[in-house]
């Protein structure tokens, strides 16, 4: 693949995965230089973000090109690496979604960081107050985001892009949510995990000239209309990941046009996923399905002899969280209607 | 890598201070879910009384505690992070005890069976021909080596002792003794200790992984 | 009345004796049960109880050091712990509980021993818990597995144990730092 610079014209939507255990990103060069990065991942080897290797790779101007810095969800397995984008991207905004009470959920956050001085395992919101920090310090711009706001436009290139999440409702939730956490702070040795479903997450929307892209992060389906997926198709005007509750036909057929391209990233949870299911429900709807990283089957890691035995004689399973670095490069013309995506792969990424 | 003659290591925090030691009991610790009921149950209590309490917990960890020194020491590794984990938690519910100090002492025991590499330990650091003259085939007993200022800047004390191992089965055996001292002087208290302790718990673990490496290099293991 | 201290370093013994009082007029009163500890060469005493005519033993005072004691018995034997009973962890993690379902614990574990950054999952029976754990064990709840040999009595055996990691509720100080920080944070952050 050629790390070659897009042209003014040309739109690009790169998703990067790492295998399902060190956080995704997606990053977008919406015309004329302008750049966006959503998420953040790291090779866990070398703590190198990989986005803002891409970027480097690429040679932009990483202090005036990048114009936002999105954060779809707070919790550190969504943005490893996001706060060494944000010290080098100085003019970017930070965008995050919206919590209505916002003394509240910065209590959180500090609150959620005095566990790393117990243990740095405690803590799961480590990389977003590194951010605030950065943001602090650097005097960055901020931007909460909530569902159907514009936060990005070259309006002579006719480039919009929009956020379809999180809804009002969820925001709500949040913030009951945040209240249970803080009661429940001093609770010891609890690691907050992520809780499903997740509707806290961003979803973008991008027009760019007539073509259209979904970034749906990991938001996902519930019953609940007032939020995920159900509140975008009910209330609101596919690159996602590949979460069992991110599917809904609704989502095919009143979204995305005929056979879009559509781009996974594997998803440590329940086994891994997407699972064999999942992938033929994507194939059904579309023959341009492709994967960060096929789901190899998880192996030990490799240690010495004695090892095998041991775990074999207690009983206990273990497995690898393999890092597997892959990039799915989408490019197409801004002003050409009948332009199609081109789309390259670098490491191990495939199609489906 | 001399790391695997290791045979036993033991780890010791010896905090020193102004302690009330009839309060340090098993049933306390279980109180403030500091360790299992059932171990504040089995507890091996040797006495429990203002100057001084021992107790044995589970077969992981031996508590003394006198009105000046609280000692804390195991030899089942795997249990040396909850036993970090205790030292913060007793000393959050001691949050004003006056604290001068505190030491991490790592005592790892290796196995030296080859005769040559045994005396090799004695003659590398401390070497024996200048003995020669007036003593019959001289050998270093222990030695006992002390950094002049601490290399991170904080007040106290940096040594390491080598010595005959008095643990190991078989009789040749070295003990290396990394002795980490914290001094605070007369201003540090309880939360003083905790953040003494979460600042330089990993640090003194690599210092020690630091000399046996180092002496793996000098005596070519 | 006062008893010596103990110096600090020296590792006492402990000794309990009987030692019998008489009153002003010589007779015999009662028996002492008095609790000494042997550093170096002294004796220095840690308490005593009387012992009255029904055999009842009364609270523990602090007393002189005897002159003359006798029928010196070691208090139960040593606390139990030795050295030379020791284990050695060949491998170490930290984890936390992602999953609990029908009794099997699915966790994320980070190698601590090595200092690894790459992710493990394990997957192990709640069983494989001691009793109260099992009781407290949630999604999130941290851990420390550890597997090695261990050496009891000259006998090596191999071990495995998985330990929730406990910790005091946080204090006020830590719940300010959070709240200055958010306060920080929220004054001077150039929000929209």
């Amino acid at each position: 693949m050629d790390y070659d610079l897009p042209l003014d014209h040309i739109a690009e939507i790169t998703l990067i995965g790492t295998g399902g255990g060190y956080g995704e990103s997606c990053i977008i060069h919406y015309g004329l230089n302008n750049w966006a990065i959503v998420d953040s991942c790291i090779d866990p080897t070398t703590n190198i973000c990989l986005p803002l290797a891409y970027l480097q790779k690429l040679g932009i101007d990483l202090a005036k090109d990048v114009k936002f810095v999105l954060c779809t969800h707070w919790h550190d397995d969504h943005i490893r690496g996001l706060s060494q984008l944000l010290e080098k991207c100085t003019s970017a905004e930070f965008h995050f979604a919206r919590a209505n009470d916002r003394m509240k959920f910065l209590m959180w956050v500090g609150l959620d960081f005095q566990k790393v001085s117990q243990d740095k395992t405690l803590s799961s919101t480590k990389e977003f107050k590194r951010c605030v920090d950065i943001a602090q310090s650097n005097k960055i711009q901020i931007k909460q985001v909530n569902a159907d706001q514009r936060i990005a436009a070259i309006q002579n290139l006719g480039v919009y892009i929009y956020t379809l999440s999180p809804s009002p409702a969820t925001m709500n939730n949040f913030d009951h949510e945040i209240a249970q956490l803080i009661d429940n702070y001093g609770v010891p040795g609890i690691k907050y995990l992520k809780q499903a479903p997740n509707d806290k997450s961003v979803v973008l929307f991008l027009k760019l000239g007539a073509h259209v892209a979904i970034l749906g992060a990991d938001l996902e389906v519930s019953d609940n209309t007032e939020t995920g997926w159900l509140y975008i198709l009910d209330h609101s005007t596919v690159v996602r990941d590949g979460s069992v509750n991110g599917y809904h036909d609704r989502i095919w057929l009143e979204l995305l046009t005929d056979s879009p391209i559509a781009k996974l990233t594997p998803w440590n949870k329940n086994g891994g996923l997407p699972t064999a299911d999942m992938i033929n429900k994507y194939n059904k709807k579309t023959n341009k399905l492709f994967i960060t990283s096929s789901g190899k089957e998880r192996s030990m890691l490799k240690r010495d002899k004695s090892f095998k035995k041991l775990t074999e004689v207690f009983g206990v399973k273990i497995k690898e969280i393999r890092y597997a670095y892959g990039l799915v490069r989408s490019r197409i013309d801004i002003t050409d209607n009948n332009s199609k995506w081109d789309v390259q792969l670098d490491g191990e990424s495939c199609k489906l | 890598m001399l790391q695997s003659n290791q045979q036993v290591r033991t780890l010791g925090v010896v905090v020193l201070g102004k302690f009330n030691p009839a309060i340090i009991q098993p049933y306390w610790l279980s109180g403030k879910k500091l360790i299992q009921e059932s171990e504040a149950k089995s507890a091996n209590i040797e006495i429990v009384h203002p100057q001084l309490t021992r107790i044995t917990i589970g077969d992981w960890l031996f508590l003394e505690v006198s009105n000046e020194r609280f000692e804390f020491r195991s030899s089942q590794e795997g249990f040396f992070p909850t036993m970090k984990d205790l030292i913060l938690g007793i000393f959050k519910s001691l949050p004003e005890t006056p604290i001068s100090g505190f030491g991490i002492n790592h005592i790892m025991h290796f196995l030296i069976t080859n005769p040559q590499k045994y005396f090799e330990f004695g003659n590398t650091y401390a070497p024996l021909q200048s003995w020669n003259e007036i003593m019959k085939e001289p050998r270093l007993l222990n030695l006992h080596i002390i950094e002049n200022k601490r290399r991170d800047g904080r007040e106290g004390h940096f040594s390491l002792k080598i010595e005959p191992s008095n643990l190991l089965e078989i009789k040749k055996g070295v003990a290396l003794s990394v002795n980490d001292h914290i001094a605070f002087g007369d201003k540090g208290d309880g939360l003083t200790l905790i953040k003494n302790i979460i600042e330089c718990w990993e640090p003194s673990f690599e210092r020690a992984t630091e000399v046996v490496d180092k002496i793996s290099v000098d005596l070519k293991y | 009345m006062k008893t010596a201290n103990l110096e600090s370093g020296i590792s006492p013994q402990l000794f309990e004796y009987d030692s019998e009082t008489f009153n002003d007029q010589q007779i015999h009163t009662n028996v002492k049960n008095i609790l000494v500890y042997e550093v170096g060469h002294r004796l220095y005493e840690v308490g005593h109880r009387l012992k009255d005519t029904r055999g009842q033993y009364s609270d523990f005072t602090e007393v002189e050091i005897p002159k003359n004691p006798f029928n010196i018995n070691r208090i139960g034997k040593n606390s139990g712990y030795d050295d030379r009973n020791y284990s050695t962890a060949s491998y170490s993690w930290i984890g936390y509980v992602t999953s609990i379902n029908k009794g099997i614990i699915k966790a994320n574990l980070r190698d601590v021993k090595n200092n690894s950054t790459i992710k493990e999952e394990m997957e192990f029976n709640i069983q494989d818990l001691d009793a109260e754990d099992a009781k407290m064990v949630e999604i999130g709840s941290v851990f420390y597995w550890s597997i090695g040999y261990s050496f009891r009595n000259g006998t090596k055996r191999k071990y495995s144990f998985i330990r929730l990691k406990r910790l005091p509720s946080f204090s006020d100080e830590q719940i300010n730092n959070a709240l200055e920080w958010a306060k920080s944070a929220n004054d001077n952050l150039n929000w929209d």
